[in-house]
């Protein structure tokens, strides 16, 4: 008997088997199926900032995203995506946006913009993220002349990013770090791996605390045969050497050569990537810095129009920059249905084996594995998760 | 707690109706005699027949830069259904009890699509092309239903009290616990007015899933509700309205009339 009222009570407990799930909205897909302007990849932390003439899409971490679009956020409209600084600090899960007297701060829920009114005596400056995810730009503040020499110098300043909502955005700390007239150029930086600011100028310095009245530093003077730079731009610090190009990627000017450098007093090693490297002369050379790991350095190489190679259509080149060893590897992106020709690339970035490319039609992810191509948008309804 | 308050009072209704008292001798299923242990049951229902197939696919209505994913399903609304039941008694524990391996079989005139909550979007399998993706086409629709008519066959372990649980008993009425599996085909035929084929909608046109019924028995008769025991329900955000709603999918309704066949 006991055994009946058990399989009663077993068949009356079986109707309570009711599964929920869920089917949740996510932000899309428009904003990526309308003009690109800026793909930014952050590797190390699965996510991407992807502006368009729609607005901002932010693809977080975990897979969820956030929209803002420019009808809402009028300053979207205003930004020059090809001069803006992307940066991303994953304690907060935010992206920051610096472009002119802009900065814009964006996560998951909020599309925050600050206007700057702080003054810069000077053009040249860099911005850079300190491991903490402290923002700094590093700009001069001052120019003295001793009345006797040839030259002047010019005083660094580190100016932080500050955390309270005031019209004056940056907060400076002044320094003794001096540039010379005949050295004068963006101040261009980076983190090493222990956390200490270097600024790639010549001389370079090691800024290893930052504080008002209290800047600690080392610095070395540059000289020597392959001494051809004012300073290093897009410095990447791997250990105890410097590397860099001679123009920033993108800029107006080609970037033809790599330097290196050890933090000491001493010669800068340069290469030349026209030389070493042979990517097609069609080129204007590397455009887009995209991943660093070690000394393996890989750079987009833009193409001014499809490039006819072996009976493929290159429209554009990624190369694999062994910093330290000068090897280079330059691998082809082969025209696809949805990328037909070299100027529809509007910008483009690397994670996690694909290729991240905005064109002038949308969001595009190229398989760097089989080079296979689809929109962006399309993958995320078929449910892939990035 | 709400279901173990339920069990315990179908418990006391059992022993109110004594069915403790005919339970003595056991018997097992003898293939020698198998008429001695099987019933037949024609079964009928009309306009209370209705099924959902588990999710098949995600549509995407996009609305201010959202994408709303939807489930889409396969819709069976039974208009009038028919069927054919053997119950074949495994063990009988005396004149009262027994437990019955049943195989329904059913052929229903019901009319079948593939669809959503609403039922304004009949889906299509086909993908969309590139050029239609870029243009705001997410998903691709049917113009007709997908088909009429569809075909179930089950599987049902059922505990049988009282009348109709063996040959020998004279109650006049009778309980039915039932649990199983049944398999639903639909369409059993495709819209040939928009030429729609089987091999393009592979996947979507059979499922199995897990059901449980109860039945009541008066002398020959028997009322049957058969209800899916697993169902998912699934929420989503009405592109519309902007609001969570929900809809059940897996999920099986259908009373029944049963007539006894023979003894």
């Amino acid at each position: 008997m006991n055994r009946l009222i058990y399989f009663i009570s077993l068949l009356a407990l079986v109707g309570g088997c009711i599964k929920t799930e869920r089917l949740e909205p996510f932000p899309l897909p428009d904003i990526v199926q309308t003009a690109i302007r800026r793909v930014e990849c952050f590797e190390q932390y699965n996510t991407m900032l992807v502006a368009s003439d729609r607005g901002l899409y932010l693809r977080f971490s975990d897979g969820d995203a956030a929209s803002f679009e420019s009808e809402q956020y009028d300053v979207l409209d205003n930004i020059d995506w090809t001069t803006a600084q992307v940066f991303y600090f994953h304690g907060r899960e935010r992206f920051t946006v610096i472009e002119g007297s802009r900065v814009i701060h964006g996560t998951r829920t909020s599309l925050t913009t600050r206007v700057d009114q702080t003054f810069f005596p000077f053009a040249y400056m860099d911005d850079v993220m300190a491991p903490d995810g402290t923002i700094y730009r590093i700009a001069y503040y001052e120019e003295k002349w001793d009345g006797q020499s040839f030259y002047s110098d010019f005083y660094i300043g580190i100016y932080e990013l500050s955390s309270l909502s005031s019209s004056f955005v940056w907060d400076l700390v002044e320094t003794q770090l001096t540039v010379s007239t005949q050295f004068i150029s963006q101040p261009y930086s980076t983190f090493d791996d222990n956390g200490d600011l270097v600024i790639a100028t010549n001389p370079m310095y090691r800024v290893s605390n930052i504080e008002l009245n209290n800047i600690v530093y080392d610095s070395v003077y540059k000289s020597g045969v392959g001494f051809g730079y004012s300073s290093l731009a897009e410095p990447i610090a791997v250990g105890n050497t410097i590397h860099g190009f001679d123009h920033p990627l993108g800029s107006i000017y080609a970037v033809s050569r790599l330097y290196s450098t050890e933090f000491s007093e001493g010669h800068v090693n340069q290469q030349s990537l026209v030389q070493n490297c042979s990517y097609p002369s069609g080129s204007n050379g590397p455009s887009k810095l995209l991943h660093v790991e070690g000394d393996t350095a890989t750079v987009y190489v833009e193409l001014a129009g499809n490039e006819e190679v072996g009976g493929q259509q290159h429209i554009g080149y990624y190369m694999k920059l062994n910093m330290k060893t000068k090897d280079c590897q330059v691998l082809p992106l082969l025209t696809s249905e949805y990328i037909k020709e070299a100027q529809n690339i509007t910008d483009l970035d690397i994670m996690d084996g694909k290729a991240f490319v905005g064109t002038t039609v949308g969001l595009m992810v190229y398989d760097l594995s089989n080079d296979s191509v689809s929109a962006y948008a399309r993958l995320l309804f078929e449910g892939e998760r990035f | 707690m709400k279901h173990h308050i339920t069990a315990i009072g179908l418990v006391i209704v059992l022993l109110f109706l004594g069915v403790g008292d005919g339970i003595g001798q056991t018997y097992l299923f003898n293939p020698k005699h198998p008429q001695s242990a099987i019933r037949h049951e024609l079964n009928f229902s009309l306009f209370s027949h209705f099924t959902r197939s588990p999710q098949l696919a995600t549509i995407h209505k996009v609305k201010s830069g959202l994408a709303y994913p939807e489930p889409i399903f396969n819709r069976v609304f039974g208009i009038a259904t028919a069927g054919y039941e053997p119950r074949l008694r495994m063990i009988e524990w005396g004149n009262s009890a027994s437990l019955s391996l049943d195989i329904p079989l059913n052929v229903s005139l019901s009319l079948v699509d593939i669809t959503n909550k609403t039922r304004e979007v009949q889906y299509s399998p086909v993908p969309v092309t590139d050029a239609e993706f870029n243009s705001g086409i997410y998903f691709n629709t049917r113009e007709g239903d997908i088909g009429i008519f569809h075909s179930e066959i089950g599987a049902l372990l059922s505990l049988n009290l009282l009348q109709g649980s063996t040959l020998e008993n004279t109650k006049g009425f009778g309980l039915t616990f039932s649990a199983g599996v049944n398999r639903v085909m639909a369409p059993l035929f495709m819209n040939f007015l928009y030429g729609y084929k089987r091999t393009d909608y592979k996947g979507m046109l059979a499922w199995n899933l897990a059901v449980a019924r109860f039945g009541l028995h008066f002398r020959g008769v028997a009322f049957n509700y058969m209800i899916g025991v697993n169902p998912t329900n699934i929420y989503f955000t009405d592109v519309n309205s902007n609001t969570s709603t929900s809809v059940f999918v897996n999920n099986y309704n259908r009373f029944s009339i049963s007539f006894r066949l023979g003894q």
